[in-house]
């Protein structure tokens, strides 16, 4: 642990969003984690507010980390709605992908679909404090949701399932 | 890829997207089994230190008014 600017790679992502006002809700392995599920999580999975101002503010945050998109169209692209749906319905796109090249794991997910959307998950997402930062949060029941609408589940949905259901079940019992 | 664009350029990216074969857009190989061991072990060790900070942070939020989301 003597690289800390990188110990807290995530938490760095995650400020810098947050201390330009970029509006975004966590989602995937992050926001597993701030449920209290332990998890290895890679990446950063968002969903942002597509609104071309708010993509500017993103595209700041990103070229200011290094975090380059995996596919060569620039991240303005996100604030057109028809190359969202281009990407979406012709290239069978989920998510817009950025990450560092020189160091891929630091890699964030800008998620692209419909049921997937800042304004669809923005009425379930619960608001997190960690040191520092203030963030929305998908919340533990559309997450079980989002987890089990993935067709076919890989390991690691199953596993998210499994331990959701376990800690929603014992949230109803501690009431 | 972070080349100031104005005005409209949907045409040309569109183009563009068209051309990008689909796979590009698919999660690309888990960037772990390309690294060292020490790269390796640098990473997982920053993963659980964010674990170890944060886990449980959404806990308890459960139902909380998402109006303030604008």
């Amino acid at each position: 642990m003597t690289d800390e600017s990188s110990v807290t790679y995530l938490e760095d992502l995650l400020r810098a969003l947050t201390s330009r006002g970029v509006r975004f809700i966590v989602a995937g392995g992050v926001a597993i984690v701030l449920h209290g599920i332990e998890r290895t999580t890679m990446d950063l999975d968002i969903a942002l507010d597509l609104s071309p101002e708010n993509v500017r503010r993103f595209r700041d945050v990103t070229d200011s980390l290094g975090l380059r998109p995996l596919v060569p169209v620039p991240v303005e692209a996100l604030s057109d709605p028809e190359l969202v749906r281009m990407m979406v319905e012709e290239k069978h796109a989920i998510a817009f992908m950025l990450a560092d090249p020189a160091m891929p794991l630091r890699k964030i997910d800008v998620f692209l679909t419909e049921q997937l959307s800042y304004e669809n998950l923005a009425a379930d997402s619960v608001p997190v404090e960690i040191p520092g930062i203030s963030l929305r949060v998908v919340s533990l029941a559309r997450l079980l949701e989002l987890k089990r609408a993935v067709d076919p589940p890989r390991d690691k949905d199953i596993f998210d399932i499994r331990a959701i259901e376990r800690l929603l079940h014992k949230g109803q019992s501690d009431v | 890829m972070s080349d100031d664009f104005t005005g409209d350029f949907t045409g040309d990216l569109a183009g563009v997207i068209r051309a990008i074969p689909e796979e590009a857009f698919r999660e690309p190989q888990n960037p772990l089994e390309s690294m060292t061991g020490l790269e390796r072990l640098r990473w997982l060790q920053q993963t659980a230190y964010f674990i170890w900070r944060h886990k449980g942070a959404a806990r308890g939020k459960e139902g909380q008014n998402p109006s303030v989301v604008t």
